[in-house]
């Protein structure tokens, strides 16, 4: 997919996309991918296509999601510098096989590069963040901004414990 | 000027608070974490298990963890790097606010391992000051006040009891219990229904269970789990002779030589602050309490508070063992079993204990305990369990997305949780960093982490035991994990009690040797751990120290 099509793809799925309008301080609403988060966002397409029922990650405000996970105090600057460089590093491994970006590869050479990546440390440490958060998103409670009318939940029949939160909390 | 001044308000501080209170005596209680109540408390995964709310930023507090590489060299890395975190629930009622509530009595044994299973090479083992039959009432009591519910079985390891039965029914249990007595029976085991801190009903002026199906990690909304807050500090408070100080973090014990004197205190806005009292009571948890004494140096006391035999923090003990987990799939049950297998709320109660002790090649060998319970209702956490194969790598995918599907929809993760002694060393202990100071400027606790490997082997043997257990009710994708990673929430030790300042910090009364005000209540006085969960034992064993105390204010000795 050439990067200008990318973004109109991108751009389709936002604004399909009902935001929490009470989303409170975390998760908010992005209108225009910069990257890190085209590559970012095309990957999680990858790691979650539709299947088997589960909905679009874009669905639940993952991008957002993930913007505030990189604000967030409570993650370990560690994790951050991971989730920002592997952008760059798959990026790179994309280069080196096929010259071109990540997003302008051909699914099947996206999967290639994903599996290729996924035997590196790095590649498994980024993919596994990559993973974790997007599942955070999906399973959050709708305060937080994602997890959109809650269709994360519905998708597996999950009942959240009571009480819910009523707002986001902030932690610190 | 009070009577008590207790540091930290969780399962080792609130039972003074609560004995003396009530006896009339003015007591303060310093809390570092905040003052949460029922309704605070939110099935928010995200902010509960996954930001981790409830205890200190790491980069504004942390430890320093040292461990040993394969060349055997220590090498220590700060928690705000690794993101280890040693911390527990930080709040009043500490991290009995967080308890899964798993409540078992140690066993008459426990409370002298060295004497009946011998001395084992490495291992620095004793038998405790005191015996089984002392803490018992003290065990009955917490029963009745702190509220315990579950139903008395007779086995072979059955400790003696003063009361025949638990004062509080069992909390409502999940179909699968009755499975696995099944499973029991066919392998001639004993079912242990494993009793709780949690109380099925209203009882004791708090709510009953709601069944919300997240215990584990959480705070309690309605006050039925025995937390500390709930069922202890909230009766204190209602003498009128109780204050409790919470975002208050005591960092120096003054002394004169014989008594301690004053401790000081940053409050939330960072200003430092001191209160006097006749009597102290350091409960703040075991790393905690230990590092408070290595930070109160004095000219009496130049390596620390009651360090001068440099005892202090030493033989720190956890929880050893670690867990396990089968599958149970809707394709291997009848159509009956599918509909309740997805049952939530209810919890499993079951343990065995067939194997708190052994014999093996012709010795016996102490074990240890495993309790049985679903997956944590997490949902992050159980999606996540399924991201890699079983050759660990990673899939993604549709083939991902079924497996998460079939895990919450088609099949019900049953698991287990092994306790066996950590036996303790002169590898495992609690120091100070130096050079690395929290955000007050105090300097850091930083904890050697070793654990002998006779540890790995029970555990293993256990786990083994769990595992044909789950074979036998049906589940699939058996596995287990036994490791030497320390579970920071099972801590003990630091402190001991024992005969003389040479070999211990504490006398059998929890008293300091070296100064005749200053207990110590919390976990640290334990020389070894028992193969159980600590919490009750800290409760029983602060109720008799608070007997002690009484009995010393009665006769006038402060």
């Amino acid at each position: 997919m050439k990067r200008r099509k990318f973004i109109a793809y991108s751009a389709v799925l936002l604004s399909s996309t009902v935001f929490a309008k009470e989303a409170g301080s975390y998760a908010l609403q992005v209108s225009v991918l910069k990257e890190p988060y085209q590559t970012i966002s095309m990957v999680i397409n990858d790691l979650f296509p539709s299947g088997v029922g589960m909905p679009n990650p874009h669905s639940f405000n993952v991008i957002g999601f993930l913007k505030a996970v990189m604000q967030d105090k409570r993650v370990p600057a560690e994790k951050k510098k991971i989730l920002r460089n592997g952008t760059g590093w798959i990026n790179q491994k994309a280069q080196n096989h096929y010259i071109k970006n990540y997003i302008e590869l051909s699914p099947d050479q996206r999967q290639k590069i994903l599996k290729t990546i996924s035997q590196k440390q790095w590649g498994d440490t980024w993919l596994w963040y990559l993973m974790n958060y997007t599942l955070e998103a999906m399973f959050s409670d709708p305060v937080y901004g994602a997890n959109i009318n809650e269709t994360g939940w519905l998708w597996l029949d999950y009942k959240p414990g009571l009480p819910r939160p009523l707002k986001v909390n902030r932690y610190v | 000027m009070y009577d008590v001044c207790i540091i930290g308000s969780g399962a080792g501080g609130a039972p003074i608070a609560y004995e003396l209170s009530r006896a009339g005596k003015r007591v303060l209680v310093l809390e570092k974490g905040r003052y949460y109540t029922e309704k605070d408390f939110f099935k928010d995964e995200l902010a509960v298990s996954r930001r981790d709310i409830y205890t200190p930023p790491l980069d504004e507090e942390q430890h320093v963890i040292e461990t040993q590489n394969s060349d055997g060299e220590w090498e220590a890395v700060e928690s705000r790097k690794s993101g280890w975190n040693f911390w527990n629930g930080s709040m009043v009622g500490g991290s009995s606010n967080l308890m899964s509530g798993y409540f078992h009595r140690m066993k008459p044994n426990d409370f002298k391992l060295l004497s009946t299973y011998g001395k084992i090479e490495g291992a620095n083992i004793v038998d405790w000051m005191i015996d089984y039959k002392e803490l018992e009432p003290y065990y009955d009591k917490v029963e009745k006040i702190v509220g315990v519910s579950g139903r008395v079985v007779k086995h072979p390891f059955l400790e003696p009891r003063s009361s025949a039965e638990y004062p509080f029914k069992p909390t409502w249990e999940h179909p699968i219990s009755s499975w696995f007595d099944t499973a029991c029976q066919k392998l001639g085991l004993y079912s242990i229904p494993t009793a709780r801190a949690v109380l099925p009903s209203d009882a004791l002026e708090r709510k009953g269970c709601s069944y919300s199906n997240f215990c584990g990690s959480y705070g309690c909304a309605t006050g039925a789990k025995g937390n500390a807050r709930s069922a202890l500090l909230n009766k204190a408070l209602k003498t009128g002779n109780c204050t409790i100080l919470s975002d208050s973090f005591v960092y120096k014990i003054d002394n004169d030589g014989k008594k301690a004197t004053k401790i000081h205190y940053y409050n939330k806005n960072g200003r430092s602050l001191h209160a006097e009292a006749k009597l102290f009571v350091l409960a703040a948890q075991a790393v905690e309490s230990s590092r408070l004494l290595l930070n109160s140096k004095s000219s009496r006391f130049k390596n620390g508070l009651l360090n001068n035999y440099g005892q202090v923090g030493k033989n720190l003990i956890f929880s050893a063992g670690g867990s396990g987990e089968g599958r149970l799939r809707f394709e291997d049950l009848p159509k009956e079993k599918q509909n309740v297998l997805l049952l939530r709320g209810a919890f499993v109660n079951r343990s065995l204990q067939d194997w708190y002790e052994f014999e093996q090649e012709g010795k016996k060998i102490k074990g240890g305990t495993i309790d049985f319970l679903f997956e944590h209702a997490n949902p992050t956490n159980r999606a996540m369990g399924e991201v890699y194969d079983k050759d660990l790598n990673l899939i993604w995918g549709e083939r991902l997305q079924q497996r998460i599907k079939y895990a919450f929809i088609r099949s019900r993760k049953f698991v287990f949780e092994v306790f066996n002694d950590w036996l303790p060393t002169d590898d495992c202990f609690v120091g100070v960093d130096e050079n690395v100071k929290d955000k007050w400027g105090v300097p850091v606790a930083k904890i050697r982490l070793n654990s002998h490997n006779h540890d790995i082997e029970v555990g293993s043997f256990l786990a083994q035991k769990a595992e044909t257990l789950l074979k036998e009710m049906g589940a699939v994708e058996i596995r287990s994990n036994i490791s030497s990673a320390p579970p920071p929430n099972l801590v003990a030790g630091g402190c001991r009690f024992g005969n003389n300042e040479e070999n211990s910090v504490l006398d059998r009364n929890c008293k300091a040797h070296a100064l005749d005000n200053l207990y110590v209540t919390d976990a640290s006085f334990m020389p070894t751990g028992g193969s159980v969960p600590y919490t009750w034992t800290i409760y029983a064993n602060s109720f008799r120290v608070a007997d002690k105390i009484l009995k010393r204010f009665h006769d006038k000795e402060l």
